[in-house]
């Protein structure tokens, strides 16, 4: 009997560390809520001779799937395409000067539940281009995957552009 | 590869256990009396008996809310200080998202090994270290919604059928005998090295058995109830 009742006391006081071990641990179930799904494919625009930074005038980006125009009368380095998540592919034009240039990406699409908090959100992957009327070595493929780090707002380099 | 380093690191886990095991096993022999000879290594080892059981935890987790439901067998059979032991559970969880609805439900077994320090107790009261290897098959389902400014409002719904989980634990515990051939008992779990089979289009989020899937580590907790059906006496 008393041999009984000193394997509970053993078994309480284990018993009262595991529970504190695993409440202190629920702690870590709530998630960080780091939220880096992006549909928006970044595009650097660099020179041909010394990759660097190359500010184009576009009189207009649009884009297949909606009637926006992402970028009028702009001067920019960088541009921020949003890829359509209701298809695998979309194309972009791109009208700058005289020309319109078009370039077509494919991807596929992948949910991730972060956390019950967060919420669930779909992931770009995958990315290719499949069709471009810029002219070959002008136009190269980084990173296949679309990235937006949620405290800088810095997003991945997907492609680069030759100017 | 991924897979391949996860079962790589996997391994080093459970050597890391049995090396462990060992040690202790080797220390805790050097506090023995002689063995009594009359006893031969063929008794030894035959079993006394199987110890079936349910955790309790579970089943209150379930009754709390309509959140998650789920409920765990467990048994074990004793080889002198070793014990085999297999848990066999369902678990569902279904849960409201910020943006949508998450489920999933499914079945998992554990099995693995125990190795009992408390031999020098007349009732088998048992303080264990063991490691099991777990493994789980569900289907999960996600619905959500977004909003995106170029291109409007979007309902998705996913849903991924026979996804295979898996995982390995390390374990602690202790049961003790309350009256006859019931007993009564926790176990912890450390588990750690979690998987699934390849799921294109959705990341698993919620492994039966094991829990969150992006958690490399995560504790458990069972108190369980056992009934113990003799085969033979104690010697």
């Amino acid at each position: 009997m008393l041999k009984t009742i000193f394997a509970w006391l053993m078994m309480t006081r284990y018993l009262l560390f595991a529970f504190l071990t695993v409440l202190s641990s629920g702690c870590f179930d709530k998630g960080d809520c780091l939220k880096t799904a992006t549909n928006l494919m970044q595009v650097k625009l660099l020179t041909k001779a010394d990759r660097k930074e190359n500010k184009i005038k576009f009189s207009s980006v649009t884009v297949s799937g909606s009637n926006s125009i992402l970028y009028k009368d702009n001067e920019t380095a960088t541009l921020l395409l949003p890829l359509n998540p209701g298809q695998s592919s979309t194309t972009f034009t791109l009208n700058y000067g005289d020309t319109a240039s078009t370039i077509t990406v494919s991807y596929s699409q992948e949910t991730r539940v972060i956390a019950v908090d967060c919420g669930a959100f779909t992931y770009f992957k995958d990315l290719q281009i499949t069709n471009t009327t810029f002219p070959e070595g002008t136009i190269k493929l980084f990173s296949t995957l679309l990235l937006r780090d949620g405290s800088t707002s810095a997003y991945a380099n997907n492609v680069e552009i030759y100017f | 590869m991924a897979q391949l380093q996860r079962m790589l690191t996997m391994l080093k886990y459970i050597f890391s256990l049995l090396l462990l095991a060992s040690v202790f096993l080797t220390s805790y022999g050097q506090d023995e009396k002689p063995v009594d000879l009359s006893d031969t290594i063929k008794n030894k080892y035959l079993p006394t008996g199987i110890r079936i059981g349910t955790d309790l935890i579970s089943i209150i987790k379930s009754q709390s809310g309509n959140k998650f439901e789920a409920w765990e067998i467990n048994a074990d059979v004793d080889f002198y200080r070793y014990y085999i032991a297999l848990d066999y559970g369902r678990w569902s969880r279904n849960e409201a998202l910020v943006n949508g609805t998450y489920q999933n439900d499914g079945t998992y077994f554990r099995i693995g090994t125990d190795i009992n320090f408390m031999l020098k107790d007349p009732d088998r009261n048992m303080f264990f270290l063991g490691f099991r290897y777990g493994q789980s098959k569900f289907d999960e389902t996600v619905n959500y919604t977004f909003t995106d400014p170029v291109f409007g409002d979007f309902q998705n719904s996913v849903t991924t059928s026979g996804i295979t989980g898996r995982w390995a634990e390390i374990t602690t515990g202790l049961r003790v005998k309350i009256w006859k051939g019931f007993w009564m008992g926790y176990t912890a779990r450390l588990k750690f090295s979690p998987g699934t089979s390849r799921t294109p289009g959705v990341v698993p989020f919620d492994i039966p058995g094991y829990g969150r899937a992006d958690k490399s580590t995560y504790w458990g907790l069972n108190y369980q109830l056992f009934w113990r059906i003799p085969f033979r006496k104690i010697n």
